[in-house]
């Protein structure tokens, strides 16, 4: 089909429905309008058929263009059912045929394209044996990094809590006559509590780090492709990773990330699953513990409880998916793999920023409040001879005889598992305001100098990021000792750690933090999943997981028994 | 030629679209189609353009989105696509993903 303003060879054909309309346009338009002279007429009507009516206005002046808009409507109402995806997608449609056709016939492609730097260490990263072991090993890394980097500032943001505030708080509580409950609710419960919390910021930094490093650098959307495999073993697909790797940072996005997966089967065996990857905010809990007990084996026990949490995942979603949630459904995971790329530090800054911001928010409102209700319990009734005859002491000495066989049926440990149930930063704030009440007496405050504090106070600082740096080549060295001796890291601690020690055995301990990473997240989590799937499931989720963290505890605190351990 | 007939490529896309109930790449869609992903972006700008399609990542939309920093649509190279929000594909909630939608209308 051809017409007089057009070069036929270039012409593109609009098929038998569109291109006669054109046709009836172009006459109307030649027939009754003067064009400039580079404006052919067919060009007009077909970009005018596309839906660029403002163009009629431009060329032929308003009363002229509502002549041909009139007949361009009318051509629209006449093609609306023959042309079902639209006058403007059929033409776009009839011209990419076009040019498709055109490259086709003048291009030569090379057979087989030469493989990629990205291809050849994709080969590596997601090969079906090696991708897991590299992907635990990058793993083992980066908590390395994470205990390491984070310890000496750690140590640092402990000793000015602990010392230069609650002095400084100490003599303004003073100043203005507080009372000795005002004083012990700001002093014992608030700062102890959420001051006990904020020590782990250098660590949960370092942790978003890292995490932000692989993900912008593209490995973490290869390792969903390695676990495509593993998953489907489990009756999930690779995409099911993204929301368990989301429960790493916090359980809740990760529940509500499930979303993004096909079947309800699919989305609730996920979110029962999300729940025992370690959040970050059990990451503090794993720290003291690891610094008290365990010295430079600290790095080791953390990676075992995170690889413990996977390692419950797997067995109850391999459970589940063949008996609760069992399906014969399968569905396919397609996904394109991003290119590797230099991680950019903006998107690191806002990766750490964001979550760090999310659990210094948490701990200026929930941790605070919790804080002084945990106190207000732990110091009612007010004359009570100890902390365990406290309304607190006693509910929890309630539950300590059912953690007994797991090692740690203390009041204190069953107290601060209790209050760890509301969100997990609260294990360590209860612990903080439990154990050093009753270790540690509080230095008078009636003098301060402030000066001379902010003066320590920068020392510290500049101390503990040589450190730091000292621990990082050290990490980055495995084998080899750069800085230090061995016995460096038994020096290190908070005072939370010191007190731990006169509680707990190396044993008892363990088997505490492995309960504390199996058992339920926190009241959050399972918010998200009575929204997401009705109060049964979340019931189901608290009960099954804190029974799995009993066992679990109980069986490693029993088994090292028999193996003599302490 | 068979214009009535025969589906355009365009409107194959946005069938595709319309299906799958999620973000597609042009990577992934040039995959689907056996077509070259150059020629796949100038149609999905063309989609756009029409406002059957909008880009995601540009406006903000993925804001809230939890799986925002893991999701393995957006930080693929070539550009990510959905449908232009209508009835049945609603943006995202506080805690939603631009999946959810795929389940509201599914009986």
């Amino acid at each position: 089909m051809t017409n007089s303003d057009s070069n036929p060879d270039f012409q593109v054909d609009y098929g038998p429905v569109i291109e006669p309309e054109i046709e009836n346009l172009r006459a109307l338009i030649k027939e009754r309008f003067v064009l400039p002279n580079q404006i052919k007429a067919r060009w007009l009507a077909v970009k005018v058929l596309e839906g660029e009516t403002d163009l009629l206005a431009q060329f032929l002046g308003v009363e002229d263009a509502r002549v041909v808009l009139a007949q361009v409507h009318s051509i629209q109402k006449r093609l609306e059912k023959r042309v079902p995806e639209g006058l403007d997608i059929a033409i776009a449609d009839r011209r990419y045929e076009r040019v498709g056709r055109i490259v086709e016939q003048s291009l030569t492609r090379p057979k087989e394209p030469a493989r990629t730097r990205a291809e050849r260490v994709d080969r590596v990263v997601t090969h079906p044996w090696l991708g897991i072991p590299i992907f635990m090993m990058v793993m083992y890394l980066v908590f390395s990094f994470v205990v390491n980097v984070s310890e000496p500032y750690l140590e640092w943001i402990d000793a000015v809590v602990s010392g230069p505030i609650t002095n400084w708080a100490g003599a303004l509580l003073s100043s203005i006559g507080a009372s000795t409950w005002l004083r012990g609710l700001i002093l014992d419960g608030a700062i102890a509590g959420v001051g006990g919390v904020l020590v782990f910021i250098p660590g949960l930094v370092v942790l978003f780090f890292f995490i932000g490093l692989l993900e912008d650098s593209g490995y973490l959307a290869r390792v969903a492709f390695v676990m495509n495999r593993f998953l489907s073993f489990l009756g999930l697909n690779g995409k099911s990773f993204v929301p368990l790797i989301l429960g790493f940072g916090c359980a809740v996005p990760g529940i509500y990330a499930t979303r993004t997966l096909e079947s309800r089967r699919e989305r609730l065996l996920t979110a029962l699953l999300v729940p025992f990857m370690s959040c970050s905010a059990r990451l503090p809990v794993y720290v003291v513990f690891g610094m008290a007990f365990f010295g430079r084996s600290a790095d080791w026990i953390i990676w075992g409880l995170y690889a413990l949490g996977i390692a419950m995942a797997v067995l109850l979603g391999f459970f589940y998916s063949r008996t609760l949630l069992r399906s014969s459904e399968e569905t396919s995971f397609l996904m394109e793999l991003p290119s590797y790329r230099l991680p950019r530090l903006s998107n690191l800054w806002i990766h750490v920023s964001l979550r760090t911001g999310e659990f210094l928010r948490n701990a200026g409102t929930l941790i605070l409040a919790a804080s002084m209700v945990v106190w207000l319990l732990l110091n009612v009734p007010p004359k009570a001879p100890g902390l365990e005859q406290s309304v607190f002491g006693q509910v929890s000495g309630f539950v300590a005889p059912v953690l007994e066989p797991a090692g740690f049926g203390t009041w204190e440990a069953s107290g601060s598992l209790l209050t760890g149930m509301v969100a997990k930063e609260l294990v360590i704030a209860t612990m903080t305001q439990i154990y050093l009440d009753e270790n540690v007496e509080t230095e008078a405050e009636s003098e301060i100098y402030p000066l001379q504090d902010l003066i320590d106070i920068g020392k510290g600082l500049i101390g503990a990021t040589i450190r730091a740096g000292a621990r990082l080549l050290d990490a980055l060295t495995p084998g080899v000792q750069l800085f230090g001796g061995e016995g460096e890291r038994e020096e290190g601690g908070t005072a939370l750690s010191y007190s731990l020690q006169n509680s707990f055995t190396p044993l008892s301990a363990l088997a505490f933090i492995v309960f504390v990473s199996l058992y339920t997240p926190c009241v959050a989590t399972l918010g998200a999943i009575r929204a997401e799937f009705g109060g049964r499931w979340a019931l189901f989720s608290a009960v099954s997981q804190t029974g799995m963290a009993w066992l679990v505890a109980t069986l490693v605190f029993q088994l090292g028994r028999l193996l003599g351990l302490t | 030629m068979s214009g009535a007939q025969k589906i355009s490529i365009l409107a194959q896309i946005l069938a595709e679209f319309d299906r799958e109930r999620r973000p597609l790449s042009s990577r992934e869609l040039a995959s689907m189609f056996g077509k070259d992903l150059t020629v796949v972006e100038g149609m999905l700008e063309t989609l756009v353009r029409s406002g059957r399609l909008m880009e995601l990542g540009s406006d903000g939309l993925c804001e809230q989105c939890p799986a925002r920093s893991l999701c393995i649509v957006l930080p693929l190279e070539g550009c990510r696509f959905c449908l232009v929000p209508h009835e049945g594909w609603e943006l995202p909630d506080e805690y939603g993903t631009c999946w959810e939608a795929r389940d509201r209308d599914r009986p």
